[in-house]
């Protein structure tokens, strides 16, 4: 596992976020993140799957069964309307923690 | 969802790079993750269990059979007696408030009489607070005609405070108002809904119709319900008509006691407060009262307690027995359970090792056992419908309340109670065995037939041991009741009864009032029967053996008059005409039967049993001497003793015959008796039509429903006790089949388990003999100690079974020995084949292996 290690609620809205941009199966969400951080997220399966059927239990995604490009059979998952405002709502949250925790942290 | 999963995962490894492959670290794990995330586990998975015990169901059907079946009879059984249980014990009474009803009657010296008198009725009115209503009732045959055909009906009169201390409305129309209750009152009915359904055409205009009762119209002015049915403390339960209190001509006498009462406590009040309050009430009476009704006292109970009488020993008893062959029958399927699980332990521990956790397991296990008991419960519960359907039309037992009898939501709750706390019992026991196992040391091992560790021979030792003493005390008991039925068929009831056929005869009331006519019918009869061919010996009797329809009344001895504040003893008196006592060859001791001397003009005789001679006047002749009878009233005349006979049993056969008073029916004709009447003929039937035929020759229109043969009277009356012997016994013999069984198996067991040790043996020379005796050896401490344990358990109990026994004491040695030495035999049986099978072992096989 490399990077940092994420706790979950950060794990969960990026996935959210990523899957906010296109529908994807799970390998290309892994990706997606390692790419996006230059390779500082590198989310292991062991962790992702879960994940991602945590969310699809909360009703945050969905999942349909597809074809992918070469013709295999990969199971997409896309977010839901709610998922879309959870994502919004935890986002915003996020970065005033953030914010707030650079600020405490840039204290001398 | 398992595939999809599984799918999901290999796409993404399947990208992965071949050096990362090994990091994805436990695919299985990643899949247990992703389930549990999924969250609805819990519906999931016992959706899981449960169709993995139907896989378990259908691929092992004799195991299934075996277990479902044990079950299902076990659980049938004992349903089938807490239905009999709640509906006759525990259920209250269908009336509202049933359990705020007291019954009340006098006491006269030391007898309890189930009736009061008016003058107790006012006093009960006016005097005790704590009772809100307070009514009273009189039972009579009433003639109905008119219409349909005419019949015999039973009716109840009662006051108008009646249906309020039973709480109940009619079905249609008005009951009664207190109006109704003074006399000269209106002539009105309430009928039955049985009646309204039979003669009245179940028709809307029924009220307001008249109904000829003893020939005289009554308007029927309600209907009841349909599932109302009266107290049976009071005799009601047959009565389908009532009629208010103001036709009764009511007797200012404070002894009278002809009034059945009972009260309903008044809201928030506790019974123990009005009893007491009753109670008192009584005692003012009784001192303020005339000489004979000093000390003179009320007894009050409740009315369920009172419907039930007597018949709760019974069917606790019978309660009790089938819950322990419920038991003994949980062992058995325990014991087919862990069998199981010890056979399935490599499975499980495969199961282990992919990942299922221990909880997981348990819970698997116990889903599983769980079902196949609800399994079993169901068909304990269609068993128990059965049973109580069979119980209802067969009734080999006087129950009360018979007819609330049924298999309603509590009993059905029971059987459900029953099967989920077994099921969750069966599934403990291997689950907690699975939670000890070592799973890798099970894989390790080679063989996959396991051979029992020693805590698993225990386990079965135990349970043997158990299941015998469980038999052993049904056994018991069921020779204990044996041996009372026994014992209460061979007591002599004091008169012969064979051959000997018996009519009841009623006289209507309005066709026959008064005493001459009676006399007058009734000898005619009697000539008529005596000039018949294949009559003997012909009789007549109010009140036959075993039939109960006396009177009480009390006696006071000439020269022995009760002093101020006592009471006159009580006895039983029979009314009979000349010729009874040789019917039933009722043995003579001293002076002479009623004879054709003795009318209603001359002086007044009677004659006493042996019982009522020793004890008024011992060590003399009794003949010749007087009493009075009844109140004693200025100037009445006493009655001359003319005659002692043998005592009788007539009433039980486990009583001991007390005082009895015969009194000629010439001086005191009664309009109901029964015929009894000694034949030489081959048909009882025949004889019976023929007493019919004279009977309605004189008289066509009498009813004369009720016959029989005396045989089947004094047969019937231990019907009860034979019931109950029957039925364990029968409870005795399954529990000892089924532990004989169960040692069986534990045996076969052991032998297999120590076959390398037994082989040895044989191989150093030991002969059949010995290795016999090993096995049986075995096999009798177990159940000698089960034995043991049982008719140790049973004799501590024995004072639960003392009121159901006649004649031995629950503690009987011989019984006990019996049942011991039954048990102990059928252990030798049981384990004689294992023994053979111990001797027959080839050594060197079973070295070899």
């Amino acid at each position: 596992m490399g990077g940092p290690r994420l706790p979950q609620g950060t794990l969960d809205l990026l996935i959210l976020k990523t899957l906010a941009l296109a529908p994807q199966h799970g390998w290309a969400v892994s990706e997606r993140l390692r790419q996006i951080s230059a390779d500082q997220l590198q989310v292991t399966q062991g962790s992702l799957y879960p994940a991602l059927h945590r969310l699809e239990r909360r009703g945050w995604i969905k999942s349909r069964w597809d074809a992918t490009e070469h013709n295999r059979r990969a199971k997409y998952y896309e977010l839901t309307r709610t998922g879309r405002k959870e994502l919004e709502r935890n986002a915003d949250a996020w970065r005033q923690m953030a914010g707030a925790v650079g600020q405490v942290l840039d204290l001398t | 969802m398992e595939r999809d999963l599984a799918d999901e995962l290999q796409f993404h490894l399947d990208r992965l790079k071949p050096e990362t492959r090994a990091d994805f670290g436990g695919l299985e794990q990643v899949k247990e993750a992703c389930r549990d995330e999924r969250g609805t586990g819990f519906v999931d998975r016992a959706g899981q269990d449960l169709r993995y015990a139907w896989r378990m169901f259908v691929k092992h059907p004799g195991f299934t059979l075996a277990v479902v079946g044990t079950l299902g009879l076990g659980i049938g059984g004992a349903t089938t007696m807490f239905g009999v249980v709640d509906g006759v014990l525990l259920k209250p009474l269908p009336y509202r408030n049933a359990d705020g009803i007291l019954q009340i009657g006098r006491v006269f010296g030391g007898v309890q009489v189930s009736a009061t008198s008016t003058v107790d009725y006012e006093a009960l009115v006016s005097r005790v607070t704590s009772l809100s209503q307070t009514a009273v009732a009189r039972t009579e045959t009433i003639d109905v005609t008119g219409g349909s055909a005419p019949e015999q009906l039973q009716a109840a009169v009662v006051s108008a405070s009646y249906f309020e201390v039973l709480g109940v409305a009619p079905a249609a129309g008005q009951l009664f108002s207190p109006e109704d209750d003074r006399s000269g009152s209106r002539p009105i009915v309430v009928v039955s809904d049985a009646v309204w359904r039979r003669r009245l055409g179940a028709t809307v205009n029924a009220l307001g119709q008249p109904l000829l009762l003893n020939g005289q119209p009554h308007i029927i002015v309600a209907v009841m319900p349909r599932r109302f049915r009266g107290p049976e403390a009071l005799g009601h339960d047959g009565v389908d008509l009532w009629l208010p209190l103001g036709r009764l001509k009511l007797s200012a006498d404070p002894d009278d006691a002809g009034l059945g009462t009972i009260a309903m406590i008044g809201s928030g009040i506790e019974s123990a407060t009005a009893i007491r309050e009753i109670e008192s009430v009584g005692r003012d009476l009784a001192e303020g009262g005339s000489g004979n009704s000093a000390a003179a006292r009320f007894w009050t109970a409740p009315l369920r307690t009172r419907t039930v009488g007597s018949a709760g020993m019974g069917i606790w008893m019978l309660f009790g027995a089938v819950s322990l062959l419920l038991i003994i029958a949980c062992t058995n399927v325990a014991n087919l359970f862990l069998i199981r699980a010890t056979e399935r332990r490599h499975e499980i521990a495969v199961r282990a090792a992919l990942g299922a956790g221990r909880t997981r397991i348990a819970r698997q296990l116990i889903t599983e056992t769980l079902c196949f008991s609800l399994a079993g419960g169901a068909v304990g519960a269609a068993l128990a419908y059965g049973g109580i359907a069979l119980l209802r039309a067969w009734a080999p037992i006087d129950l009360p309340r018979i007819e609330e009898l049924s298999v309603d939501l509590r009993v059905l709750l029971f059987a459900f109670l029953v099967a989920s706390v077994s099921g969750l019992v069966f599934g403990v026991l291997p689950a907690l065995q699975a939670r000890r196992t070592d799973f890798s040391s099970v894989l390790r091992s080679a063989s996959s037939n396991t051979t029992a560790g020693r805590a698993h021979l225990r386990q079965r030792g135990v349970l043997v041991v158990l299941q015998t003493a469980l038999a052993a005390m049904l056994v018991v008991g069921a020779a204990l009741l044996a041996n009372s039925v026994l014992r209460l068929a061979n007591v002599p009831p004091g008169f012969d009864p064979s051959n000997v056929v018996w009519v009841d005869v009623s006289l209507p009331e309005r066709a026959y009032a008064g005493p001459a006519a009676k006399v007058l019918y009734f000898d005619a009869l009697l000539e008529r029967l005596n000039a018949s061919a294949g009559t003997g010996a012909v009789g007549l009797i109010q009140g036959r053996p075993l039939g109960g329809g006396n009177s009480v009344t009390t006696v006071a001895p000439e020269g022995e008059l009760p002093l101020q504040g006592q009471q006159s003893p009580r006895v039983p008196a029979h009314v009979v005409a000349p010729g009874y006592f040789s019917v039933l060859r009722i043995p003579l001791l001293d002076g002479r039967d009623f004879n054709a001397d003795d009318r209603s003009t001359s002086s007044r005789v009677a004659i006493v049993s042996r019982a009522f001679a020793d004890r008024f006047w011992p060590g003399e002749r009794a003949v010749g001497h007087r009493l009075w009878i009844g109140r004693i009233a200025a100037g009445a005349p006493s009655v001359e003793i003319v005659g002692v006979v043998e005592d009788v049993r007539q009433y039980r056969l486990d009583d001991a015959p007390g005082p009895m008073l015969y009194r000629a029916f010439s001086q005191v004709p009664r309009g109901n008796a029964t015929l009894v009447v000694r034949h030489d003929g081959p048909s009882p039937t025949g004889m019976i039509d023929q007493i019919r035929a004279a009977a309605w020759s004189l008289d066509s229109a009498l009813p004369l429903e009720h016959a029989g043969t005396m045989e089947a009277a004094v047969s019937r009356s231990i019907r009860e006790p034979r019931f109950r012997a029957m039925a364990l016994s029968a409870f005795g013999i399954i529990a000892c089949v089924i532990a004989a069984v169960g040692l069986y198996g534990a045996l076969a067991w052991l032998v297999r388990a120590r076959s390398r040790e037994l082989g040895v043996r044989i191989a150093l020379g030991a002969n059949a003999r010995e290795l016999r005796f090993i096995v049986m050896r075995q096999g009798l401490l177990l159940a000698g100690a089960g034995v043991v344990l049982g008719l140790a358990v049973a004799a501590a109990t024995a004072g639960l079974m003392e009121s159901l026994i006649f004649g031995i004491s629950a503690i009987d040695g011989p019984t006990y020995a019996a049942a011991g030495a039954v048990m102990l035999f059928a252990a030798f049986c049981a384990s004689w084949l294992p023994a053979r099978r111990a001797a027959r072992l080839n050594p060197i096989a079973i070295l070899r292996e």
